[in-house]
């Protein structure tokens, strides 16, 4: 049999297993390393083993390290201002050398196998495929089974949250074990993964920074990589100025858009985008409009005039409706509103705490992709 | 090569100075950083639900104004109405771990006495009368205990929780004006036992 059939079997195989444990739950937390012990072992004795004898395995650990580093910093100095979180893992020893020795043992022997598939399988693109995409299942195995994929919010928040983010890290990975080899790929994921049961506070990024920075930050270190080889090989690069001048302005300009649509949405900053999901505000704000909301402080608020539109909560909404009048009686400040296309005005008292921001302007339609995906998921809970 | 990798190292070693000076400063500000909640688990060993929320057990002439809503982390904001003494609402829902760590409640947040706002020209005796004998309370439906900190949830095991909200039948008399109450969440954390 020749070894890419050999490698194709294995992953079939692998696939299979990792699908029945989805519904049988075959593995847990703590038999899951070896399981994949296993599959290193009967990997190894199908194709065999080649010794790690790749250049540039230092430098490669030195970039990760630098990046990992300092994406350290930059997040716990954001969190210096947003915020903390109390780590949910109990950080006495034995609880500590419980949570890392099966994570340790989970990566390493993970790691192996992709280095074995990838060494094998580099001249098969197939294979190459089929590597990130089973590697991806490995990774998200154990965390499938705790998603109810019948509701539309687990749904979206696997994809999104771990789906996306795993795919890209295994790409990276994969990318990196073809080039420098295992080595490299075990200190990311130790560098990323292991914190997580150590540190008694992380920064509290919010679940949408949190996944942005967790697939950006693959995708750069894959970029870093790669411009490490093509400046190792200089003969490859043949660029003419002008070439040069394109590419570099063509990915500023990318690079300054998606900081501005991932600014705008992450809400950190004064101004942030909300869809608008009723027609409540018609014609001014249509359902399906983003609109772009300044947030305001106390001052600001106590400025407020009526005609005004209001964004504030409501019972665990956003609700995003025009001062129709201000109450400033007994030294607090009132806001009665109503929505520009409802009959009725809202007949609830609004007070300065649940008070966000105002409206500023509105983008129109680019919100209909969120609707439809809100209103379906809506279908769907239970 | 040599000359990339001293600078390479170079700027390892700045980052981590920067990193061990920064957590000095923030070992000095500690009784300042802003601790908002937990944090991130790995779903691949950590996974503790709401679920199945019931529907509500109305006694007397209370009324669902607003039906609570329940997502893995949270019971949704709810209202009801209670009209006269012995008028109750009950919900109960499961708190189940589903990973492969034990669990124990960390933090138990739920204010003693609710805040009552008042109207009318009696607001000040009405926000007392309802304060005082409003009864509120999560309790395990089996047994009746309350929840509090240090309860386990062991890996595998479901809870049935039971959520209650009473104007008791022994109180004598009723305000004489709407009062409403507000300061009612009820924040549970599970941390690794």
């Amino acid at each position: 049999m020749k070894g890419k059939d050999k490698l194709l079997i294995f992953s079939i195989a692998m696939l299979v297993i990792l699908i029945l444990n989805t519904i049988f739950k075959f593995f847990n937390f703590y038999t899951y390393p070896l399981f994949l012990f296993v599959a290193f072992i009967s990997l190894r004795f199908l194709v065999g083993w080649e010794k790690d004898n790749f250049r540039y395995k230092k430098d490669s650990i030195m970039i990760i390290l630098i990046y990992g580093i300092f994406y350290t910093l930059i997040i716990y100095i954001i969190g210096f201002f947003l915020g903390f979180l109390k780590n949910s893992y109990n950080l006495s020893f034995i609880s500590i050398v419980k949570n890392i020795i099966p994570t340790i043992l989970t990566i390493i022997f993970a790691e192996l196998i992709r280095y074995q598939l990838v060494k094998k399988g580099r001249r098969y693109k197939l294979i190459l495929v089929l590597t990130v995409f089973l590697m991806t299942f490995i990774d998200l195995a154990l965390v499938i089974r705790t998603f109810d994929f019948g509701v539309g919010t687990d749904i979206v928040k696997f994809i999104l949250v771990y789906l996306c983010t795993s795919v890209s890290k295994n790409i990276f990975l994969t990318y990196l074990t073809d080039k420098v080899g295992y080595k490299s790929s075990i200190v990311y994921r130790l560098l990323f993964e292991i914190p997580i049961y150590l540190l008694p506070i992380t920064p509290d990024l919010g679940i949408y920074m949190d996944t942005i920075f967790k697939i950006v930050l693959p995708i750069v270190l894959t970029f870093t990589i790669y411009k490490l080889f093509q400046n190792k090989n200089l003969e490859n690069n043949i660029d003419t100025p002008r070439k040069k001048i394109i590419k570099r302005t063509s990915l500023v300009v990318f690079a300054l858009l998606m900081l501005t649509i991932v600014g705008l949405t992450c809400g950190w900053f004064k101004y942030y985008t909300m869809v608008i999901g009723s027609p409540s505000m018609t014609p001014i704000i249509n359902k399906g409009d983003i609109a772009v909301t300044e947030k305001l402080n106390k001052e600001e608020i106590s400025k407020l005039e009526i005609g005004e539109i209001l964004v504030f909560n409501y019972r665990d909404k956003i609700v995003m409706h025009r001062i129709i009048e201000i109450d400033r009686s007994n030294n607090k400040i009132v806001f009665y509103t109503k929505g520009d296309f409802n009959e009725a005005a809202d007949g609830y008292p609004i007070e300065v705490d649940d008070v966000i921001g105002t409206t500023k302007f509105r983008i129109k339609f680019l919100g209909y992709p969120t609707v439809w995906l809100n209103e379906t998921i809506e279908k769907t809970k239970k | 090569m040599e000359k990339n990798r001293n600078m390479w190292l170079a700027i390892i070693m700045i980052g981590l100075v920067a990193i061990v000076g920064t957590s000095v400063a923030f070992a000095t500000l500690s009784t300042q950083l802003n601790i908002t909640g937990t944090g991130e688990v790995n779903p691949a060993n950590w996974s503790i639900k709401f679920q199945n929320l019931s529907s509500p057990t109305i006694v007397g002439g209370a009324t669902v104004v607003t039906a609570p809503t329940l997502s893995d982390t949270t019971v949704g904001t709810f209202h009801v109405k209670l009209t006269a003494p012995g008028d109750s609402v009950t919900y109960t829902f499961d708190v189940t771990n589903n990973g492969d760590l034990d669990a124990e409640i960390g933090t138990f947040t739920k204010a003693a006495i609710p805040t009552c706002t008042g109207t009318g020209t009696s607001a000040t005796a009405d926000e007392a009368l309802v304060c005082n004998n409003l009864v509120y309370t999560l309790t395990y439906t089996t047994g009746g205990t309350a929840v509090g900190v240090g309860d386990t949830l062991t890996h595998g095991q479901t809870k049935n929780l039971t959520l209650k909200i009473e104007y008791p039948s022994t109180v004598a008399s009723l305000p004489t004006d709407v009062v409403t109450i507000s300061n009612l969440a009820i924040t549970i954390v599970y941390i690794q036992r």
